[in-house]
């Protein structure tokens, strides 16, 4: 009925009148006030959890801050990718986060925001250094069994040294992303890839995806300094 | 060769396919056409930019891309259509025009289904499409209204360029021409549609431009079927009709008719095709004397070519009796019977073949 009356309204052009978009399900009428029901799944530095309690992470954070907004009370749901995905699909969620990126393979299940953060898998440099003009068979370090390590080896003639832990490395380059390099000491050097990170909500909840998406596009500094803070080797 | 062309003007060929007075519409509806193409491309491109992870766009987007054939064929075929014939093509290339109507009534016919069938998806599967907020000029904007922005780019110049399209059509008899004035219209209806939808989700109603789409699919459906009935019908050369599909062509009848005002022919019964925007064909005469047959049939030939420009390279031929149907004459059975009238010789075929298997 509200629906009819929008259109009516939108036909007569008094668009003030009503929200536009709105949610069919009417997600963010009753998460304002209410509670927020967050998939989460762990991704460090995006979401951290003990047991299934969330204990940090960017994301967390964001979450914590935008239900600040709305008013309402977080309701933590812990699992797998696949399983938070379903039950948002179904409406037993509100949002799922956890290091999810536009590439993400869940996009015919749920809408993802517009891409709020950017971040990049690099090869971390010695500042004093002048950057090296190519890797060929330089030694460059990077964590066993991480994209970082394949990236390396597929996308250079770098010398690939896997290592347990990059805070072990105590000099030379270390192929990492960019977000742990100040903790390394080092500085950006060249690029191996770049990933745009998203949070997912329901397929169609329009007016809720809005909201989020504006809260969300107005903070990139603030973003950028959580990501610095929570990013550690 | 110079003497062959002159020869060729004198004879009942013509050197040219359109009357001097259409030839100003046929450069305006070639001009026509180029736009569009322009036009469509740049719909295109903006759609593709705005389409984001919603599918309320893209049956509007794939159907821009399909409407870029009809001009295409248009133009290909105006190209080539007026070529000499040559001792490969002997009937000279006005049959490009019907290749082109082909081609552009189908994919008519295949925009209406595919918008249909995606539409019935979208119902069935409950698909709830997302729109976000999009960055623009450092302000965040709802993408429905970009979206609705560039439906409406894509929308409004098709309406003229439609509406001028037919107008053409009309004076010129050209099919392809109607086809894609047809593609124009079913352009803005989808435009229009899919802003229906994108408003539609706006207000919360995920359902709206799937309905709207599918009641639009149907007008298209019907529009690519009659067209796509008209352009095969060309091509088996069934009896001339209007450009629009919607009549037969006067023309049989009307030669039919001069042919009994003729003293020196006891019957006579033309038999026509359509060659794009010509018709040719054999006009059969029972001539009741054979005293200056030649000059008389040469004399025949020249006054019903002057009857109309689309009748353009016609025979005439004396005949002893005349056995093919013709409307508006006195049509005699067909001298040999038609399959159906013996369905005991096919069945027998059929055993034959069996028989050479086993």
């Amino acid at each position: 009925m509200r629906a009819a009356i929008c259109i009516a309204l939108a036909l007569a052009g008094l668009l003030g009148a009503c929200r536009i978009p709105e949610d069919p399900d009417g997600t963010l009428d009753r998460v304002e006030g209410g509670v927020l029901r967050v998939g989460i799944t762990e991704s460090d530095p995006w979401v951290t959890l003990d047991g299934d309690v969330p204990t940090g992470g960017v994301e967390v954070a964001l979450v914590r801050r935008f239900a600040r907004e709305l008013q309402a009370r977080v309701e933590w749901v812990d699992g797998g990718e696949e399983e938070l995905i379903a039950a948002l699909k179904e409406g037993s969620l509100d949002l799922v986060i956890g290091g999810l990126t536009s590439k993400s393979r869940w996009k015919k299940d749920a809408a993802f925001t517009r891409p709020y953060v950017k971040t990049r898998t690099v090869v971390g440099v010695p500042p004093e250094s002048s950057p090296p003009d190519d890797l060929d068979g330089v030694a460059v370090a990077a964590e066993l069994g991480s994209e970082a390590e394949a990236l390396l080896d597929a996308k250079t003639d770098a010398d690939v040294r896997g290592v347990r832990d990059l805070g072990d490395v105590r000099d030379g380059p270390v192929a990492a992303h960019n977000y742990v390099l100040d903790d390394l000491g080092l500085a950006i050097g060249p690029e191996l890839k770049e990933d745009e990170h998203v949070m997912a909500v329901r397929l169609g909840e329009n007016a809720f995806m809005v909201r989020l998406e504006r809260f969300l596009l107005n903070r990139a500094d603030e973003i950028e300094r959580l990501l610095l803070a929570e990013g550690r080797p | 060769m110079s003497d062959a062309r002159s020869r060729e003007a004198e004879g009942p060929l013509r050197r040219f396919e359109l009357p001097h007075e259409l030839v100003p519409r046929q450069r305006k509806a070639v001009r026509l056409e180029w736009l569009t193409l322009a036009y469509l491309l740049s719909a295109v491109l903006l759609l593709a930019l705005t389409l984001g992870q919603s599918q309320a766009m893209k049956a509007a987007w794939i159907e821009d891309m399909l409407s870029l054939l009809p001009p295409i064929a248009f133009l290909v075929a105006s190209a080539i259509r007026n070529r000499d014939p040559s001792a490969k093509f002997p009937w000279g290339f006005h049959r490009s025009i019907s290749i082109g109507y082909v081609f552009a009534a189908f994919s008519l016919l295949v925009l209406g289904a595919l918008i249909f069938l995606d539409s019935a998806m979208k119902l069935v599967t409950a698909e709830h499409p997302p729109i976000g907020v999009i960055q623009l000029f450092g302000e965040e904007i709802w993408l429905g209204w970009v979206m609705v922005g560039a439906l409406v780019y894509s929308a409004v110049p098709a309406v003229f360029l439609g509406r001028a399209k037919l107008k053409l059509a009309d004076d010129l008899h050209d099919k392809v021409l109607y086809a894609d004035a047809h593609m124009n219209k079913a352009d803005w209806m989808t435009a229009s549609a899919a802003i229906v939808g994108v408003l539609g989700i706006g207000v919360g109603l995920w359902w709206a431009d799937a309905v709207a789409a599918i009641f639009i699919s149907l007008d298209i459906i019907h529009d690519g079927w009659k067209n796509v009935r008209a352009a095969v019908h060309d091509l088996m050369d069934a009896r001339p009709r209007r450009h629009d599909a919607r009549e037969f062509h006067p023309i049989v009848e009307r030669i039919n008719d001069e042919l009994r005002k003729v003293d020196w022919v006891d019957a006579g019964a033309a038999r026509l095709r359509e060659e794009g925007h010509v018709f040719t064909g054999e006009i059969l005469v029972v001539p009741n004397t054979e005293e200056h047959l030649l000059d008389r049939l040469e004399e025949l030939a020249a006054h019903l070519l002057s009857l109309e420009w689309k009748v353009y390279d016609i025979v005439v031929v004396p005949v002893r009796q005349i056995d093919v149907p013709s409307p508006g004459t006195d049509a005699p059975s067909p001298a040999v019977p038609r399959a159906a009238d013996l369905p005991s010789s096919a069945a027998e075929a059929g055993s034959d073949s069996d028989r050479l298997r086993t």
